[in-house]
């Protein structure tokens, strides 16, 4: 019989070249409640691990109130909490369904949907719309500015994107999302908290098929406009398609690789690969951050957020060295960004073929978050992270960098014990 | 008091005080014979001061080298008493030592080491002369002083391995020695100073005495105490200490364990946990 440790090893070698060689795709566009797996009406899905709403922080109160009103089950917050409190709205993880969506991450039936497909490993995953910055929903803010933008991307720029993938998909399978991200690391993004680059070399693949849809022009304006005025817009593209990746590297039996980090305001989890779909949960740390004018430490709400997706499939903070820029939006130095790269290769089990940092002669980025090197180093993962204000209604404050605490990858390790051990 | 630095790291420097040791560090590393220092502000210690510097007490101060530390603003940490609830303890405990073992053989394996200590010959013949021969009920193998001598020094590093394991082995039968009347493991000095290096048999010395470091006493507070998780908790919290040296003490607290377990209840737990050290 040979030893647990090679069990491991080979189990942990599959895990990654999986995590590695999966090739997502933008494949489609729809409304959650006919995409999402599981998704049905008077659900809704959010960020991290499961929660109950007396557990809420603010910003997820907030943006599960919002999601209410948008869906017209109510009309005012007082009404809509009448209704949670009465247990008519069911609220699972997205993670349980394949989903991910940036800060509260809040996804709703009619909200549209990007579908992600791993052409290499043939899973499905699933992204909300991006908002842009400032009082958004994924903040928590809902105030009318936030829902008619949210209706308008209903009612616009999903149907909008769904015509452009549908020409694409007249000429090819559909958006190479590792490829965008592979160039994007070599140009100054991050990729969780910097899409800029990203976010061009997106509009530029996807404008002419935009272009050819039957959308007037003024409506096509309005939405390239919407698209190339925020950043941010790659980012849920490019989250979806992490969790694609790291998707393919779970369930892997023995394999010690973390396979989800994500935190919804209260706590932070994690999943790791050989333990299923299991949740290790701690309290979720407040991030170091730059603020918004008028904005300190005390306005700031426990982290929160599925994006941290990007870290688990080997980018984002772990990649920081390849954005320098990136220390003027969460704060720091260009020094602190190598540096959180090098401690990251001290607790991952492969630099990525693909995903490189020129700044570091090319050397690819650390993927594959592996608890036993968690425990043995003392370092924990590391992760570019917005801001939320803790209370509900107001929105982003800053940006910022936060550790997941050791405690997760300690529970999770004596679950492993549990399960593996002689 | 006066004292002279032995050995001097960037962030730690030993000082000999004839029968004993002081450590003055900038890490946030508690044991009662440390004195903590600010890491903020302060200059690599090796800049400051040299080996052979002489160490020496002025009023409130300690003046090594170019370095000042006033006691009154530095940390120190008193000893800990430490505390046996019964052998049943043991049983408690007991159900969590595979496992503890299984833990610790997985966080050898990304240690980045050329070998660990369960992989050297000498470190196996000491594990049938003692641990095992005392779980079969002889006692008189804690008295074996050769034995001991066998892995002093064993391996590489500041603290080598061997004498790591020492540390949690010795500090885990002296928790119990008193409530099973079994002999207190005392290495006699010249052995210990004879078969290792100073900083190591001092450290060794302390363990004997039941001065231990933060680390271990939470490891040992978990054992006495008959609580499974802390136990876990603290065999997993020395993972990260130097390069194998936690895992080195929490291995020789767990062999330990389940050696006192068999030795009690005549069961067989000392077999499951050398089954994954010495196999995985």
């Amino acid at each position: 019989m040979s030893a647990v440790k090679d069990e491991v090893e080979k189990a942990n070698r599959e895990a990654i070249e999986r995590m590695m060689e999966s090739d997502p795709l933008w494949v489609d566009m729809g409304l959650a409640k006919d995409k999402l797996p599981g998704m049905k009406d008077y659900m809704l899905f959010h960020a991290g691990p499961p929660l109950m709403w007396e557990r809420m922080s603010g910003p997820m109160k907030g943006a599960i109130i919002g999601a209410i009103i948008y869906e017209g089950w109510a009309s005012t917050p007082e009404e809509a909490e009448r209704l949670i409190r009465n247990g008519d709205v069911v609220f699972e993880p997205n993670h349980h369904h394949n989903a991910v969506g940036p800060m509260a991450g809040v996804i709703s039936p009619s909200m549209p949907v990007y579908e992600v497909y791993d052409r290499k490993h043939g899973n499905r995953t699933y992204s909300n719309l991006n908002e842009g910055i400032g009082k958004v929903l994924r903040y928590g803010a809902y105030s009318e500015e936030v829902l008619s933008r949210l209706r308008w991307m209903g009612e616009t720029l999903g149907p909008v994107l769904e015509a452009t993938i549908k020409e694409i998909r007249k000429e090819k399978e559909g958006v190479s999302i590792k490829s965008i991200i592979a160039q994007a690391l070599q140009m100054g993004d991050d990729c969780h908290n910097r899409y800029n680059a990203a976010t061009s070399l997106f509009l530029k693949e996807i404008t002419p098929y935009m272009m050819r849809t039957d959308f007037d022009k003024q409506t096509l304006i309005e939405v390239y406009n919407f698209l190339a005025g925020n950043n941010f817009t790659m980012l849920n593209l490019g989250m979806a398609a992490a969790k694609a990746m790291t998707l393919a590297a779970h369930n892997i039996r023995y394999s010690t690789i973390v396979t989800v980090m994500s935190r919804n305001g209260t706590d932070t989890g994690i999943w790791v690969s050989g333990l299923g779909d299991r949740w290790f949960t701690a309290p979720a740390p407040i991030p170091k951050g730059v603020w918004f004018p008028g904005y300190t430490d005390a306005d700031a709400n426990p982290d929160l957020g599925d994006s941290s997706i990007t870290e688990t499939a080997g980018f984002g903070g772990f990649a920081m060295a390849a954005a320098p820029a990136i220390v003027s939006w969460v704060g720091g130095s260009v020094q602190l960004a190598i540096e959180t790269t090098n401690k990251m290769y001290e607790i991952t089990y492969a630099k990525h073929k693909y995903f490189q940092i020129p700044y570091l002669n090319f050397q690819g980025t650390p993927t594959g978050v592996d608890v036993r090197k968690v425990l043995k180093t003392g370092i924990t993962p590391t992760i570019n992270t917005g801001v939320a204000h803790k209370e509900a209604g107001v929105g982003q404050i800053g940006a910022g960098i936060v550790s997941f605490p050791i405690e997760l990858f300690k529970s999770a390790f004596k679950a492993y014990a549990e399960e593996y051990g002689l | 008091m006066e004292g002279r630095v032995r050995h001097l790291f960037p962030n730690t420097l030993y000082i000999d005080l004839g029968k004993d040791m002081l450590v003055i560090t900038k890490k946030t590393y508690s044991s009662p014979i440390s004195v903590n220092i600010s890491s903020g502000g302060v200059p690599p210690l090796s800049g400051l001061v040299r080996e052979g510097d002489v160490a020496r007490r002025v009023g409130s101060d300690l003046r090594v080298g170019g370095l000042r530390v006033s006691l009154d603003s530095a940390e120190t940490y008193g000893p800990h008493r430490l505390e046996c609830a019964g052998t049943r303890v043991l049983k408690e405990v007991g159900g969590v030592l595979g496992r503890a073992a299984f833990m610790a053989s997985l966080l050898y394996s990304v240690a980045h080491s050329t070998f660990t200590i369960t992989e050297i010959g000498e470190f196996r013949d000491f594990i049938q002369l003692v641990p095992v021969r005392f779980a079969r009920g002889e006692q008189d193998v804690l008295g074996m002083e050769g034995a001991y001598r066998m892995i002093l020094g064993l391996g590489e590093g500041f603290t080598p391995s061997g004498d790591d394991f020492l540390s949690g082995f010795i500090g885990v039968f002296n928790l119990f020695h008193k409530i099973l009347r079994i002999p207190r493991i005392s290495i006699r000095p010249e052995t210990l100073f004879s078969s290792t290096s100073w900083a190591s048999a001092m450290l060794l010395n302390y363990v004997q005495r039941g001065l231990v470091d933060e680390p271990l006493r939470r490891l040992l507070h978990g054992l006495g105490a008959g609580e499974p998780d802390l136990f876990l908790d603290a065999v997993l919290g020395m993972g990260s200490r130097g390069h194998t040296s936690g895992l080195d003490t929490a291995l020789g607290a767990v062999v330990a364990a389940a050696s006192l377990h068999d030795h009690i209840y005549r069961g067989s737990l000392l077999n499951k946990v050398l089954s994954e050290i010495l196999i995985n």
